[in-house]
């Protein structure tokens, strides 16, 4: 065996790891070879040492560590898988795994959450109005037959206070006759109508004045056409005895209060 | 090749069986582990590669069709994982050491203590001062005990290039471990 190639199997020739005819061949080189017989003492020396000193790290570690260790490793690998999986996989596997243990607990309670919803929203759209009283009703209305009344019995006073002014006012100096006609028709109009207004629904105070009105109108009205100043002279006293004009005006103006104070809320 | 024991281990660990890869690494993990050690030098180290090595065992399993052994095939996992740990840890060092703008020294053979009587500290010490392709062909071949082919299917090398990492690397130990004497005492 050549020298090169002797060399390239020294380090298998000190290990003993050689076959038993290579090893004589190796020999053989090694007696005549001073410089390969070394490099072999130098080989042993190392292998020698190493075998010798150089325990296996794994040496070191206890055999509950080996235990251990493989844990360890199962550990790496759950860990690792679970990095792989997307977000969005371990949100819905999550979901999945909800639903799967507490299935009946979901659907309860989603059951339950779904029927207050559809109540709420039945509530809203079927809302009835609840049914107020008919007085309230009727305070809350305007009813155009109150107004109407309220016009008339306005129209009523006013007509009324004119004529009474205009009879208080009438010269009765001369003795002659006076022509009552037209206040005779007037206040046959303004009889009619207080009758009209008796059989509406009136506050208190409007219903006697017009009573006491409706006593003087019809003394006006059936007064005689040659009846002379004594009979006007009587109408003119019962005007101011019962102070006629002044609740005329008293009257007219709470017309115009209410009046006004439907008209602000009405807007 | 794998023994039929362990072809069958391994098929089933690649159908899923849990059992089987556990015997698998409770059958590899101290060799894994002293490679590793071999390569980084650090317990806890060794540690963590071992056991991240196993981890790329699993995830790669099904992909392992049993051409080469599955120790060679482990190993080399175990020796990449091992390099690429030790290139970030250099990596590391080196912008430390940029930082701090100091210049540490690594231990030399002349700060080898020749008194010192725990040898096995010194040899370690040589083994770690290797290049790195040496100690790892030093680390699997004269520690581990591999083959030469192993070694060269596990580093991705040709048997002449081991046997030549082999040789250089342990001429550097001798050198570095000279007080050493013959007898090896």
């Amino acid at each position: 065996m050549r020298h090169s190639r002797v060399r390239s199997f020294l380090y298998e020739y000190a290990r003993g790891e050689l076959s038993q005819e290579k090893g004589r061949e190796i020999e053989n080189h090694l007696l005549s070879c001073h410089r390969c017989a070394r490099e072999v003492e130098q080989i042993r020396t190392i292998v020698t040492a190493t075998a010798t000193h150089l325990r296996t790290a794994s040496d070191h570690r206890s055999a509950e560590y080996w235990h251990t260790f493989i844990d360890g490793v199962e550990e790496r690998i759950e860990a690792r898988g679970l990095e792989r999986v997307s977000p969005l996989i371990r949100i819905l596997d999550a979901i999945g795994s909800l639903l799967r243990f507490r299935g009946p607990v979901i659907a309860i309670t989603g059951g339950s959450l779904g029927l207050v919803i559809v109540g709420f929203l039945a509530i809203r759209l079927l809302r009835v109005e609840p049914v107020q009283p008919e007085e309230a009703v009727r305070a809350d209305e305007e009813p155009a037959q109150v107004v109407a009344v309220d016009d008339r019995m306005g129209d009523y006073f006013r007509k009324s206070k004119v004529l009474l002014v205009g009879i208080s006012n009438l010269k009765t100096a001369d003795d002659r006759p006076f022509d009552l006609s037209a206040e005779r028709r007037v206040s046959r109009e303004l009889v009619a109508q207080a009758r009209y207004l008796k059989n509406q629904p009136l506050d208190m105070r409007s219903a006697r004045l017009i009573g006491d009105l409706e006593k003087v109108l019809i003394e006006l009205a059936n007064i005689k056409e040659e009846g002379g100043t004594p009979n006007v002279e009587l109408i003119r006293s019962g005007i101011q005895r019962q102070n006629l004009l002044f609740k005329i005006r008293m009257a007219e103006a709470l017309c115009d209060s209410t009046r006004f104070i439907q008209a602000r809320e009405t807007f | 090749m794998p023994s039929d024991d362990e072809r069958r281990l391994i098929f089933d660990a690649q159908e899923g069986s849990r059992g089987a890869f556990r015997l698998i690494v409770e059958r590899y993990m101290k060799q894994a582990y002293d490679i590793a050690y071999g390569v980084v030098g650090d317990h806890d180290e060794a540690e963590d590669v071992a056991q991240e090595s196993f981890v790329r065992v699993h995830r790669s399993l099904r992909s392992f069709r049993g051409d080469a052994g599955f120790g060679t095939w482990l190993y080399r996992i175990v020796m990449n994982v091992s390099l690429n740990r030790l290139r970030k840890r250099k990596m590391k060092e080196q912008r430390e050491v940029r930082m701090q703008t100091q210049y540490r020294e690594q231990p030399g053979p002349d700060l080898l203590n020749v008194e010192q009587p725990d040898l096995r500290i010194h040899i370690e010490r040589a083994l770690h001062q290797l290049p790195t392709l040496q100690r790892a062909v030093v680390i699997l071949r004269h520690i581990n005990g591999m083959s030469t082919r192993e070694v060269g299917a596990i580093l991705g090398c040709s048997d002449g290039t081991v046997k030549t990492h082999l040789h250089r690397g342990l001429k550097k130990m001798r050198t570095r471990l000279g007080f050493l004497k013959v007898d090896g005492s």
